[in-house]
């Protein structure tokens, strides 16, 4: 046998559609999208609520969404924090509850056997939230805990100040609650807060799994049936514009033995036209171990373990940000060569072979969206809570195809702006203030000092 | 699922899931840090890294970009135990993986530049996974607290000092010795056809020379005489943390699914002993994590409690304790056991998604028992079990003679 001495590399077979939905509204105009697919006996259910982190921008106490969120699985009308842990982990039954920038979010999976039981259980962290002063308490605590410590880690509130560099006084640019304020909020607030917030009408109810959907208007009849209410009014904030001029920042973490860089740019909100040609500069620029940034920064100069970018994008606007991070004497370099990077995904065009090799790696991986239930969820959110098209899944691989170099350079101008780029060093101010003089005007500030909130 | 062994030695697993166009590898090789001397700790992750510099017929740093520019991803990871290399891909391409694998089974093309390169990106690992980080190296205290042997107690990524004096000459040593495909488990998972991949991996793996595998101990550890604790400052974390260990029995032993079910009963849900007694109920820890670790050699039952307050650090470990022997003094009710056989029921069915995480299982149990098919069973067993065994292994391992404490005492300047 000889062994070849070439990859075998097959033609490009895709034969994986993304699987059809249906949907269906209750007469209390809760939307539900469903999903069938029964390969394992599981259900997944994810509910989301328009408004979220954004409203404490606007007249919602900070903190607040988070926090109610967090607390709605300890105690409801019927069962007390421990009988209802008891209850779900008697069924398997997990639950989850979080509050994004523009939206609540439950999640829950189970067993097909038991999904009946599940609703119910699902329906009370959903609908009637205890908040018992003494568990918002003790959750009061773990949460400003675990800010005070994530305050001081290596990434210290880099994330916050990059927010706040990125949409300014945009309610995304607005951080998250800090201990203290954690510590001002009360049982009271996030029982105000739930019942003015969630309700079911313009919520949207995502069932993903094994189950049978000519039974689902029954099986909701129970658990969300008489649930009412109007969605909340909640005011929508415009369109990020995105920050003018470049902006660095030096979060001082004294010896610290890395730095830890941030580089952003304003980018476009989710449900905007250019957003799939965005994620291709993306993952040219910095998606995994094939981008620019590993092969550069690491494969070729061994500075960093790892860097990368992301192309995060809500409602009302998104961002391209890039991270690594790296030994102090080796940050001057890798700070040159990351911005070099991004200057040049900016301002020049991809090559043919670099847009191909994105374009075969998205349609290849395709498939793997539909591997999970939470995949299959999770695009199905997404295309609700956007309001994509509905032929938005049916069509991506195809989307994708038709992208070419000009595209993308044409996008890129449009909406990545270099001169308008933020950067963030955390790390140990002594060695690393030199490196900034050289680039220009910067602000330094402790690790865990946090953006100031506007208004 | 089919087993076929390669007359050089390789054991090849096929587990075939045609549900969706995808196909995923794992290829276990049968060594890992525990195989390490001290002085040259590291070096099997070292390796790892160096896996990616090139073959015969592949060119350094283009694994990445080759399988990515199909639509797959690939990497690798090391642990004691084992070092893995992983891909998922569509499935079409499957003959990429296993030729690329192949390759760098039969050759591997390391020079002074590449190793450097790699030295240097593992120092950096270091930094972010451990030096940089609160908690990170005094976790690498404990380990050496709970470890009676060498072979489990040193880190895997391993010291700095022996990383910077690893040498390029061990590079080709290693590989002939510890890279060989009868020290290799090779699973293929998805929508593959198991004698085509057959043929394939016996075209291009069958014809790579066995080697003479090292005499390997069995790493177990002798069950500690004595409890033990230490005390160390951690300038890096904000909030104090207290880590308690106990011996466990490892994978293959008679205990091992009465430890999955003390797990699941301490530690696993809200609901679960610890989590009532030291989050819920008392709150002396804001934080809680840990579980049973289990391994071919010396395995560890573990808790992990973030507190805010260090004076609770005492508290913690006795209330932590006094669940333990509570299993002993009131027995488990019959809804308790129940209920931690359906969360255990559950994570096995929403465990089972996905072909990579199949290839994983496969290889993994393949690897450490044996049986590819392990987790056929794994139910039955526990549906078997009878609380006089979870009994039995609380009194055996879990006693306060028998654990290990490290309170780190948040030393952060500010904090």
């Amino acid at each position: 046998m000889t062994f070849p001495t070439n990859a075998p590399v097959s033609p490009p077979n895709l034969n994986w559609a993304f699987p059809e939905s249906t949907s269906l509204l209750l007469d209390n105009g809760l939307r539900v999208v469903m999903l069938q697919k029964s390969r394992l006996p599981m259900v997944q259910a994810r509910l989301m609520i328009p408004g979220g982190r954004r409203q404490e921008a606007a007249g919602v106490k900070p903190g607040v969404t988070g926090l109610a969120m967090r607390c709605a699985r300890y105690g409801t009308r019927d069962y007390s924090s421990s009988e209802l842990a008891l209850a779900l982990d008697s069924l398997g039954t997990q639950v989850s509850c979080g509050a994004s920038l523009d939206a609540l979010s439950y999640s829950m999976q189970c067993l097909s056997e038991n999904l009946v039981e599940s609703l119910a259980l699902f329906a009370q962290v959903v609908r009637f939230p205890l908040y018992n002063p003494s568990e918002v308490a003790r959750e009061k605590t773990k949460l400003a805990a675990a800010k005070r410590q994530a305050a001081g880690s290596p990434t210290g509130t880099s994330g916050l100040w990059m927010g706040r560099l990125l949409y300014g006084n945009h309610p995304y640019g607005s951080p998250t609650a800090s201990p203290d304020e954690i510590q001002d909020i009360s049982a009271d607030d996030l029982k105000r807060y739930h019942s003015e917030s969630v309700r079911p009408s313009g919520a949207v109810l995502v069932l993903v799994g094994d189950f049978e959907r000519d039974r689902v208007r029954h099986l909701l009849s129970a658990p969300f049936g008489d649930w009412s209410g109007e969605a909340p009014t909640c005011t929508e904030p415009d369109e990020s514009t995105g920050p003018v001029g470049q902006s660095i920042m030096l979060l001082d973490r004294k010896a610290s033995k890395q730095a830890h860089v941030l580089l952003g740019l304003s980018a476009v909100h989710r449900g905007h036209s250019d957003h799939l040609s965005l994620s291709c500069l993306n993952h040219i620029f910095g998606g995994g171990a094939s981008g620019r940034l590993f092969k550069d920064l690491r494969e070729t100069r061994s500075l960093t373990y790892g860097c990368s970018s992301s192309l995060d994008s809500g409602a009302w606007g998104g961002d391209l940000v890039a991270g690594m991070s790296c030994s102090t004497p080796n940050t001057e370099e890798a700070v040159s060569a990351l911005l070099d990077q991004m200057q040049r995904i900016c301002e020049a065009p991809v090559s043919q072979e670099e847009l191909d090799a994105c374009i075969r790696y998205k349609v290849g991986a395709w498939p793997k969206a539909g591997s999970t239930l939470g995949g299959l969820s999770s695009l199905l959110m997404t295309q609700e809570l956007h309001k994509l098209p509905p032929s938005v899944w049916h069509e991506y691989p195809e989307s994708l195809r038709k992208m070419s170099v000009a595209k993308l350079k044409t996008c890129a101008e449009k909406h990545l702006s270099y001169e308008n780029h933020s950067l963030i060093l955390v790390g140990d101010g002594e060695a690393l203030v030199p490196i900034l003089q050289q680039l220009g005007h910067y602000t330094v500030i402790p690790v865990d000092e946090r953006p100031p909130r506007m208004g | 699922m089919i087993q076929h062994r390669l007359d050089n030695g390789l054991t090849l697993v096929v587990a075939p899931e045609d549900s969706l166009p995808l196909a995923a590898t794992a290829l276990y090789y049968d060594v890992g840090a525990r195989n390490e001397e001290a002085g040259k700790t590291g070096f099997a992750h070292l390796f790892e890294h160096l896996m990616f510099e090139g073959s015969a017929n592949v060119q350094k740093g283009t694994h990445f970009s080759l399988i990515s520019g199909l639509g797959g991803q690939i990497n690798a990871n090391t642990t004691h135990e084992r070092t893995l290399y992983y891909a998922s891909l569509p499935a079409n391409q499957l003959d990429v993986v296993l030729w690329m694998e192949a390759d760098r089974m039969r050759s591997l093309r390391v020079d002074e530049e590449s190793f450097e390169h790699q030295r240097k990106t593992v120092l950096e690992e270091r930094k972010q996974r451990v030096d940089n980080v609160p908690y990170g190296l005094a976790r690498e205290q404990f380990s050496l607290l709970c470890h009676s042997d060498f072979a489990y107690a040193h880190p895997v990524i391993g010291y700095e000092a022996d990383i910077q004096s690893a040498q390029l000459d061990q590079v080709q040593d290693f590989h002939r010795r510890w890279y060989r495909p009868n020290n290799a488990i090779l699973a293929v998972a998805g929508a593959v056809e198991p004698d085509a991949v057959i043929r394939r991996v016996e075209e291009w793996f069958g014809d790579i020379d066995p080697g003479i595998l090292p005499e390997v101990p069995s790493f177990c550890e002798a069950l500690p005489d004595g409890p033990r604790k230490a005390i160390v400052a951690d300038r890096l974390a904000s909030l104090s943390k207290i880590m308690v260990s106990h011996p466990a029995p490892s994978y293959g032993h008679p205990d091992f699914f009465a430890f999955e079910m003390a797990e699941t009963l301490l530690l696993r849900g809200p609901s679960s002993r610890a989590w009532r007694k030291l989050v819920l109920d008392e709150r002396l820890a804001v934080g809680l994590s840990g579980g049973y670790t289990a391994r071919r050699g010396a395995s560890r039952f573990s808790l992990s409690a973030t507190v805010e307050r260090p004076e609770h650090m005492d508290r913690v470990v006795a209330a932590w304790q006094s669940e333990i022997d509570r299993i002993l003094s009131d027995g488990v009710s019959d809804s308790e056991w129940r209920k931690a056989l359906n969360q255990i029921r559950a994570s096995y069915v929403y465990g089972q998604q996905g072909v990579l995480s199949r290839a994983l299982s496969v290889g993994r149990y393949s690897l450490l028992l044996n049986d590819p098919d392990w987790l056929r069973g794994y139910m039955d067993e526990l549906d078997g079990l009878e609380p006089e065994q979870v009994w039995s292994v609380v009194k055996g391992y879990l006693s306060s003679e028998k654990r290990a404490e490290m309170h780190i005492v948040a030393k952060r300047e500010g904090a």
